[in-house]
Order: structure tokens, then sequence, then C-alpha cells
């Protein structure tokens, strides 16, 4: 095995999971999803050198895999979640409080709540804003600290911290209106 | 810390965020505002479970199953096999090896070199069969140097094919399998095995092999030597 190569995989096997789940994240379970990881490792190692090791952080392989994704977006065919975000962004950080209460959930055991969150995490993931589901994902997902997302996103750190309050916000909100519409759970709750 | 500005911080806090002091002040607040530890605790389960569904949903089934270190030794390959068909084998090379040259090409330019990724025969066989709809059966080479990396579907000359990349010893070779019983085999050597013939040749430092088997022409092609692509061919019958 070359030295390229060896010094490529042991770069890339490490983050071979997380990227796994940010492919799917972006692009569903189907072939588009393999498509998008393995067009990310192939740009990956195309633009590879090991002697310039000190420049490829845990990022970069998570920035090569979202330029693709907007990349194909713009494809018909390819299904693709993200979304670019609304010119009005910074409009909207300016809105948003960050120090606001948080929605109450309806009272819940531990079990329950547990069961509860098992049925209706992933429906309630889906719903958030696209801009923000990003960020939680690739937190959640690709186990990207903030810095390393505001470098995949090449956005502030602050802009991160705003999205990802922002994108537990609207879970919370997501699982307040599934946990009042769920008839158990209401009876529980009374 | 007041209750507000606990809320400002709380997401990067459970994140492990924040500067150690400001997180030390989060966590003061949090052991004697039961309202705010409540809200944390809360906060954080849902991390917990966002993060296991997210795990579960990968051990969800896929069209392919990717195993890593094949996969990124397979990309490697087949940059390396198609870098070389490209750039070594020129056009007069016959019409068959430049409509293979060309959609080696396009496998380039589209930048999508595997669509499936296994060193399992049947797997690759019974998908690019699926694919292709070529009777088609890969080399049996699960033992030995030889290792079975990956397949895509394409078309040489509009006809429906096959590209499977093997390594030998870490040396790519692609083992290309198209329709046709006929094989332009101008300039290339006649090598007779019993009944069976096989063509083959040298293109600018690859070596290429031909055969035909039922209604299926096979190429395999590499910079290894014509014995161990024979041994390839061989391992198809």
């Amino acid at each position: 095995m070359g030295e390229s190569k060896r010094a490529f995989l042991a770069h890339v096997q490490p983050l071979s999971r997380k990227l796994d789940l940010v492919a799917r994240q972006y692009a569903g379970t189907g072939p588009d999803a393999c498509d998008l990881v393995q067009e990310t490792l192939l740009r990956g190692w195309r633009s590879f050198s090991p002697d310039d090791e000190r420049t490829y952080s845990r990022a970069w392989l998570f920035v090569i895999m979202r330029n693709i994704a907007y990349e194909w977006r713009r494809v018909a065919g390819r299904r693709i979640r993200l979304v670019p975000l609304p010119e009005s962004e910074l409009t909207d950080v300016e809105a948003f409080e960050p120090g606001a209460p948080l929605v109450p959930l309806a009272p819940m055991n531990e079990q329950q709540f547990r069961e509860f969150l098992d049925d209706r995490i992933l429906g309630a993931l889906d719903d958030i804003e696209p801009s923000f589901r990003e960020v939680l994902l690739l937190s959640v997902a690709g186990d990207l600290t903030y810095r390393e997302i505001s470098r995949v996103l090449d956005c502030p750190l602050g802009t991160v911290m705003s999205r990802m309050a922002r994108a537990r916000r609207q879970l919370r909100e997501r699982l307040a209106v599934y946990a009042r519409s769920v008839r158990g759970v209401t009876e529980v709750a009374r | 810390m007041t209750c507000t500005e606990v809320r400002e911080y709380l997401f990067a806090f459970l994140d492990n965020e924040l500067a150690a002091e400001l997180s030390n002040e989060v966590q003061g607040h949090l052991e004697h505002c039961p309202r705010c530890a409540h809200d944390a605790e809360a906060e954080r389960a849902i991390r917990h479970h966002l993060q296991s569904a997210v795990n579960a949903s990968a051990r969800a089934p896929r069209q392919h199953r990717l195993r890593w270190p094949r996969l990124v030794a397979g990309l490697a390959a087949v940059l390396a096999v198609a870098l070389a068909v490209r750039m070594v084998i020129k056009p007069d090379a016959g019409a068959l090896f430049d409509q293979l040259v060309v959609e080696s090409g396009e496998f380039l330019q589209r930048q999508r070199p595997i669509n499936i990724t296994s060193a399992d025969r049947v797997i690759v066989t019974d998908w690019l069969r699926q694919e292709t709809k070529l009777h088609l059966t890969l080399p049996a080479v699960e033992a030995g140097p030889w290792t079975l990396i990956g397949g895509r579907r394409c078309t040489v000359a509009g006809r429906p094919a096959a590209f499977v990349l093997y390594e030998f010893d870490d040396v790519p070779a692609a083992f290309v399998v198209v329709s046709g019983d006929q094989c332009d085999v101008d300039g290339m050597e006649p090598v007779h095995r019993g009944d069976d013939t096989r063509w083959t040749g040298r293109r600018h430092g690859l070596n290429v092999l031909v055969c035909q088997r039922d209604a299926l022409l096979l190429h395999a092609v590499s910079t290894l030597p014509v014995a161990r692509l024979d041994d390839l061919v061989r391992a198809h019958n």
C-alpha cells in the first residue's frame, strides 16, 4: 500500500461512520447517500497530499460532502435535504431571544418520556427548519464541535451557536406539540 | 447568573462548548434552580435519544454496504486504472478499446467510478446482473492475492457493460464485460489454450487481454503481466 493511501486511510477511517451518518441525513438511506460518501472520498483523495497533513482537519471531508450535496441539489434526480439559508438570516437572529423560557413538555415519568422520545424524535427532527437541522445533525451525526461546524458551514462561531439553540428550541417545540396530540400522554398528564 | 442567562447558554453548556469559567457558572445555577435543572435534564435526554435514533438509522438496510478500507482502496485503484486507461491508450487502439476508453473517461468526468463496493463476488455479480441485464459471472478469486473491490454499470459502444475493479497485491486491474460476439483484435496476439482463444496486447504500458464467453466479451486491463490477467480470466470459467 502506498504512503499516500495509508495516510489517507488513517485520516478517513476514524470518520467513516460519521460520514455515513451525515450522508444519510443529507441524502436519505438510498443509493444517493452511498454515492455522496463515495464522491466525498473520491474528491478528498484527489486533493489529498500526505505532506500537507496539518491542513486536514476533521471538518475537511464534511466541507467536501456539503459542497457536493449543494451541487447535487441543483441537479434533477438527487434527493438532497439541504436548503440554503434565507437572505433574512441576520434579521431572524436579531429577532431570536436566546434567553426566552423553553416550551414546557407534558409531564411524564422517566419511562414514558423515554418511550415518547423513541417514537417521536426523528419525526420532530424532520419538522424543524432545514438550515437549523443541519447544524444539529453535524453535531449529533458528525460529532463535530461548534468550531468544526463553523468551518463546514463557512460561518462565524456565533452563528453556529445561534442556529444550534434555535434548532434545539424548534425540536423541543415540535415534541411539545406531539406530546399534546398523543392521547396516552395527555391522559398521563391529567 | 439568572435563569434567562442560563437558558441563553444552556445548549452550548450541554455540548461542552462553553469556556470553563462560564460553564462553572451555569453548573452552579443548575445546582440551585430546580426549574432550570429540569430543563437541562430534559434537553440532555432529548439529545441522547436523537443521537441514538440517528445511529439506529444507520443500521437500517441500504442498497450497498460500504466496506471502508476497501472502498478507499477501491477509489484509489480505480483512479489509477482509469487515469492510466485515459492517458495511455490512444484512439487508434481499435474500435472496441476506443469505446472502452471513452466510457472509462466518462467514469472520470462524472466522478462516480464505483456503484457498488464489496469484496463479495455474489453480491457484486447480482447487482451488476440486475443493473446491466448481462448474464455475467465474475472471476472466482476469493482465495489468493486477487481482491475484488467493486463494480459499476456502464455502456460500451451503446451496449450495456459492467466495469469491475480488482487488485492484485495492491495493483489495480479492470475487468470489463460487454455484450457481443465479435472482438476487434487488430494488432493483438492470439493465445490458444485448447479450444479457447484469447487475445493479448500491450498498449502504451498497459496490458490487455480479451476473450469471448457465450455472448459476452471479457476484457482485463492493467499494468500487471498478461499471465496475471490470464489468471483473472481463467478464474472466470
